[in-house]
């Protein structure tokens, strides 16, 4: 598609896979040209791409003390069994 | 077994171990987000590193071994969490329009106002909000959101750790992360951070 312009419903359309990282270089740069002309499309993607953040961020764990020690001792052991305990296998 | 069989089996687990164990904290949290809770998501780790252990000839040295745990992970919890809970497999989700959040947090309108009033709400959703609104999605579009914005997964990878199409990762996104987007604005209106637009 090249240097075809895109209007703000085709740029909004493409916002995630934009966000994403999933389109091709010569697709990226159609709509950071458009970005850099239009502030509502500005806006837009500048607060998905805060939320995409915010969602990555916020959403982390601190792993249970000894967990790491109980994984290394049960592949260790070879006492091979199964926790969930009598549930059919993949 | 032969002497030469322990060292074989030794090095094998020490192999395994060396390259698998530097996932397992994101592993964790992504079994939180999975169960919902601490104890199911230390047990289903477990049974991700054994799985993963028992496999492990099968895993080609120099492909993915991220996208390969998390395959495993992931089956493991479809097969036997989920599974444990007898419930019917939740394909439907409320649907909502397109820019839900942003539109209801001002849009344009408190961008251009000055320092963007939309950010400053996000500011203000905690861990446990996200956390939350994760977890209230159904177990596929939760996956997907997942495995798309916390770990940072491509759609391809997503698609083979799921096991569906390409296209059917980016429809669970993309409807996914609406309701996603709605469950944070129902937290925010009882909190009183943003205003009902639509009242």
């Amino acid at each position: 598609m090249g240097e075809a312009e895109m209007d703000c419903g085709a740029v909004i359309e493409e916002m995630y896979t934009f966000l994403d990282g999933e389109l091709t270089a010569s697709q990226r740069i159609t709509i950071t040209s458009h970005l850099e002309g239009c502030i509502d499309c500005h806006e837009v993607i500048d607060f998905h791409a805060e939320l995409k953040l915010v969602i990555a961020q916020r959403c982390t764990e601190q792993v249970p003390t000894g967990l790491e020690e109980r994984i290394r001792q049960t592949l260790a052991s070879g006492d091979h069994h199964d926790p969930a305990g009598g549930i059919p296998r993949l | 077994m032969s002497s030469d069989q322990v060292e074989v089996d030794e090095l094998k687990g020490r192999q395994f171990t060396d390259q698998a164990m530097e996932h397992m904290p994101a592993l964790y949290t992504a079994a939180v987000r999975m169960t919902r809770n601490a104890a199911d998501a230390e047990d289903l780790v477990q049974e991700t590193f054994l799985k993963a252990y028992r496999a492990w000839s099968s895993f080609q040295q120099g492909t993915n071994l991220r996208a390969w745990l998390y395959r495993i992970l992931t089956n493991t919890y479809i097969n036997t969490y989920r599974a444990k809970k007898r419930r019917p497999e939740q394909t439907e989700i409320e649907e909502v329009e397109d820019l839900y959040l942003y539109r209801r947090l001002g849009g344009l309108e408190a961008a251009q106002a000055g320092r963007s009033a939309e950010d400053e709400v996000l500011d203000h959703f905690t861990d446990g909000d996200v956390k939350a609104a994760i977890e209230a999605l159904p177990d596929q579009f939760r996956i997907a959101v997942l495995l798309a914005d916390v770990e940072g997964f491509s759609y391809k990878e997503i698609a083979e750790i799921v096991d569906v199409p390409i296209g059917t990762v980016m429809s669970r996104l993309h409807r996914g992360r609406k309701a996603l987007q709605k469950t944070l604005h129902d937290f925010g209106m009882e909190r009183g951070l943003v205003g009902d637009r639509d009242g």
